[in-house]
């Protein structure tokens, strides 16, 4: 029995040495679920069919904090990672390998979606939801209508993060200018959210604001704009008047043994092919310029990129500067 | 009950005059003490470690010098306070009726608190959102029989995360109760009434002191965990219902800031010995008393 034992292990080891000496293994994190899948079929089967040296492990749930504490006790085994605004920053430089543009094409981006250390892969929305059967044949037209409680009763659902667009709304409710957001007015925008309170839920996960939409609960929300059309059939409806954006963007961690596979990888994942038919299957915009004017007819109307025109551009250095310190005064402000 | 605590204290006193021979007993613990030493000592020190960047104190100073987190820190202990005395509370009768009622309720009983103690934490705070939700069944239900005409705010309330800690934290009580209740000699019950006690004195002098060590055990272990509820709260509750564990893993997770979030965590832990420390004192209080009063 032993002796079986000790003979299939090394028969694993054997077969598994032979395996990495034949290929280089790249292990990609997202964030799994539909959009993970949306990417393995759009970004990392072709790649593999492409490059039958390279082979793609895929790991799910993409954590900053995962990937800080891989770089900084020097176990990295991440060689790629989707993550969001607040993290690939030059603030962010200790834990990341920069792009290597010799590799990747620059200019192929729209605008502020190719940094130093990150490049965009999907242009995302959080936007305002609602549900229409509650209105009737009203519809709330931006921001200033998700703060008016007597035009529009009911109890709006929020991203408990601060740096989630929830000032920047409060503000542009208020009549603040989108382009005099920065630096954020925090106290005022506090002001503009005590007057609506009582009347906000906290959502922690999308799923959580997708089941209070859904249920019902929720009149209205500010919601990733994949998970309002997820329950567009409960009749839950986007308006597009304002919107904050979200990204999602590649980083690569410092230290990786496959850093050039990486970047390859990187500039495939993103060309305009690759961005469109993602689109299939995700109603997220793509960042490459080139493939913005052909995505893919189903969320046709619903892409983020269809509606760049009101699009509230989130500074993300100005967050990376202050978020900690704007955090707590909202935690604060959470409390009383 | 004096006896028992005797009992207990003479090996410990035996084992450690002995000097250094080990009993050979001693080699069953070891597998348990490299794991713990391996998966728990070590991260707690490293933990540590991180909170005190290169020495210094400027986390636990941030703490002690911010009101947020003090009073976070105040409500985790407030509320775990509340629902500790709640849990027991329920888990009393409960565990009284698993012990004293028979083995058709005791079946009944334990199947009714062990089933949902297998479904996931997770599972069962988001089911007490469907229930009470202003959407909820109780509420809709309550809307049709006419009795309310609007939602009732049963949940990010209070109310809210009491209701859903206690349930989880009810079988953690029931069952240390249960086990020094099932071992309580009712003919002592028997013996005060032959003695003129009425069934409530009887209670109070007889039986209630001696489920005591229970009540103190399931309080205690009800209280450690509620300290730590992370999901519950944050489901259930309102954002001033805030735990300092939804404020670590904020700090963990959101702010990428592990130096305070390792600081919190250890705020958590010491003010958790502090209190486990205090319930031993209570504790040996309670017992010095019962021993005098067992000896007039």
């Amino acid at each position: 029995m032993r002796k079986t034992l000790a003979i299939t292990a090394v028969a694993a080891l054997l077969t598994s040495t032979a395996a990495n000496a034949a290929e280089t293994t790249l292990t990609i994190s997202s964030y799994g679920g539909g959009y993970q899948e949306a990417q393995s079929k759009s970004y990392f089967q072709p790649f593999m069919a492409q490059n039958p040296g390279i082979k793609i492990v895929e790991d799910s749930s993409s954590s900053n904090a995962k990937l800080k504490a891989m770089v900084e006790t020097g176990n990295v085994t991440l060689d790629l990672m989707l993550t969001d605004d607040s993290f690939g920053l030059d603030a962010d430089a200790q834990w990341l390998e920069p792009i290597d543009y010799s590799i990747v094409d620059k200019s192929k981006f729209i605008e502020g979606a190719a940094g130093t250390y990150r490049v965009a892969s999907d242009i995302e929305a959080t936007v305002l939801a609602y549900n229409a059967n509650e209105y009737g044949g009203e519809a709330p037209n931006g921001f200033a209508d998700f703060f008016d409680t007597e035009k529009f009763p009911g109890l709006r659902a929020v991203w408990k993060y601060s740096a989630s667009g929830i000032f920047e709304a409060a503000l542009i409710a208020d009549g603040v200018k989108p382009e005099d957001l920065y630096p954020i007015d925090v106290e005022r925008a506090l002001k503009k959210l005590d007057r609506i309170k009582d009347d906000l839920v906290w959502w922690e996960s999308g799923s959580q604001s997708e089941q209070l939409l859904a249920s019902g609960e929720a009149s209205m929300a500010l919601v990733w704009v994949s998970r309002a059309l997820s329950v567009g059939e409960k009749g839950v409806k986007i308006d597009w008047t304002n919107w904050t954006s979200q990204t999602g963007y590649w980083v690569v961690p410092k230290g990786t043994k496959n850093k050039e596979a990486a970047m390859k990888a990187i500039s495939f994942f993103t060309e305009p092919a690759q961005q469109i038919e993602f689109t299939k299957y995700m109603p997220y915009g793509p960042s490459n310029k080139h493939a913005v004017d052909s995505v893919d007819a189903k969320f046709k109307g619903n892409l983020p990129t269809d509606h760049l025109d009101t699009r509230i551009l989130m500074d993300a250095e100005w967050w990376a500067e202050n978020g900690a310190k704007v955090d707590l005064r909202f935690q604060e402000w959470l409390l009383q | 009950m004096t006896a028992t605590t005797n009992d207990r204290s003479v090996p410990v006193k035996a084992g450690s005059s002995r000097g250094f021979r080990l009993p050979p007993a001693f080699w069953l613990i070891v597998p348990s003490v490299l794991f713990l030493a391996l998966f728990f000592v070590f991260p707690l020190l490293k933990l540590v470690a991180i909170s005190l960047p290169d020495g210094s104190l400027e986390y636990y100073h941030q703490i002690f010098t911010t009101p947020v987190f003090l009073r976070v820190i105040g409500e985790t202990f407030r509320v775990s306070l509340i629902v500790t005395v709640v849990t027991v509370a329920i888990a009393y009768p409960y565990a009284y009726a698993m012990a004293h009622g028979g083995r058709a309720v005791l079946l009944v009983l334990t199947i009714a608190l062990l089933i949902p103690f297998w479904v996931s934490l997770l599972l069962r705070s988001f089911s007490w959102v469907v229930l009470l939700q202003n959407s909820g069944l109780v509420n809709d239900f309550l809307i049709a029989t006419g009795l309310i005409d609007r939602p009732l705010r049963l949940i990010r309330t209070p109310f809210g995360v009491i209701i859903g800690m206690v349930h989880i934290l009810l079988p953690y009580a029931v069952l240390p109760l249960y086990t020094v209740m099932k071992k309580i000699d009712l003919r002592l019950m028997e013996a005060s009434s032959i003695c003129g006690a009425s069934w409530l004195r009887g209670f109070a002098r007889v039986y209630f002191p001696l489920s005591l060590p229970g009540v103190m055990a399931s309080a205690i272990l009800a209280f450690t965990l509620a300290l730590g509820f992370y999901i519950t709260p944050a489901l259930l509750g309102s954002p001033r219902d805030m735990m300092i564990a939804q404020m670590i893993a904020g700090q963990f997770n959101e702010q990428l800031n592990f130096g305070l979030g390792a600081a919190l965590a250890v705020v958590l832990m010491v003010l958790t010995a502090i209190a486990f420390g205090l319930f031993g004192a209570v504790r040996a209080a309670l017992q010095m008393r019962g021993r005098r009063t067992g000896e007039a």
